[in-house]
């Protein structure tokens, strides 16, 4: 399977899903008006990453802004990955915000909690 | 070629105002153009505000919730036609910034827009917050609910008949 590897743009941030190491990023700004155009191809590797999954999966979020629609795009990728958690399969999410900013890490502990995925959280600086 | 002197000089050639302190658009707005707008208006509270605080990206995604949404009911509401003529302002006061918006909306859905934001604009905090988690995992209208969460701002709306129109106003007040 390929490696997704996005680059940085105004409003959709970084994207780098490495399928052999298992370390998946996604980091940066996503504000775009169409967040179900930017994030869908990716939630569709990430089902079929799933199914045969590096032996340790890391999932870093990056997160300086977040618009509506690309919290709920999140929500649903973060939710793909929930098979993994559930088969005792190595899985953690790194939820790494701007210090101070409440808002986007009430978001990673509203996820966490519904989804039940474990969450490392870090104050970061952008 | 200096493009910024030659544009004052032209401006006051013209006797057109010069406003550093507020953006202003008045015109068709659809995704292309919410894309446009919202870059520029990051270099504006970047400019104006202390770029990377908490601030200044509340405003900034408050904006960008306003506008998308704007874009996003034009592209629904007016299908086949020219996106409609809407308004956006950014404004900068000597110790708050403002955001107006105001946007077309099409008579059947005024009642059901009425009764949608009196019951947002209604909620206290704990029930501001549950409703907020729901839509997040699984429901309508997160960007409202997220602008409303946000301290230290006014967050106002009215929908009013004007010229034989039904016109849906925002107004956010953020202290600096």
């Amino acid at each position: 399977m390929n490696s997704i590897e996005i680059e940085p743009f105004l409003q959709t941030p970084e994207v780098n899903f490495n399928p052999e190491t298992g370390q998946l990023l996604i980091s940066g700004k996503s504000y775009p008006a169409d967040a179900i155009e930017f994030y869908q191809p990716i939630i569709e590797w990430s089902k079929e990453y799933v199914k045969n999954p590096a032996p340790q999966t890391e999932l870093i979020c990056e997160i300086e802004y977040l618009n509506s629609s690309s919290q709920k795009q999140l929500v649903e990728l973060l939710l793909t990955f929930k098979p993994l958690y559930d088969r005792d399969k190595s899985f953690v999410v790194k939820w790494k915000y701007e210090e101070g900013d409440d808002d986007i890490l009430s978001v990673g502990e509203l996820v966490e909690h519904e989804l039940e995925i474990p969450f490392q959280y870090e104050e970061v600086t952008f | 070629m200096k493009v910024a002197p030659n544009i004052k000089k032209r401006k006051e050639l013209f006797q057109l105002p010069i406003k550093r302190e507020e953006l202003e658009y008045w015109g068709p707005v659809n995704q292309q153009f919410s894309n446009c707008f919202l870059t520029m208006t990051n270099d504006f509270i970047n400019r104006e505000v202390k770029p990377k605080t908490r601030k200044a990206k509340q405003i900034f995604i408050s904006l960008v919730e306003l506008v998308q949404n704007i874009a996003e009911y034009n592209q629904d509401a007016f299908k086949d036609e020219v996106a409609p003529d809407s308004y956006i302002s950014l404004k900068l006061n000597k110790d708050e910034i403002v955001i107006r918006t105001a946007n077309i909306l099409i008579e059947s859905d005024v009642l059901p827009l009425q009764a949608k934001f009196e019951n947002v604009f209604s909620l206290g905090n704990i029930d501001l917050d549950q409703a907020r988690d729901k839509a997040l995992i699984s429901g309508k209208s997160l960007g409202l609910y997220m602008i409303r969460k946000m301290n230290q701002s006014i967050f106002d709306w009215a929908i009013s008949k004007d010229g034989g129109r039904y016109w849906l106003t925002f107004e956010l007040r953020f202290k600096l």
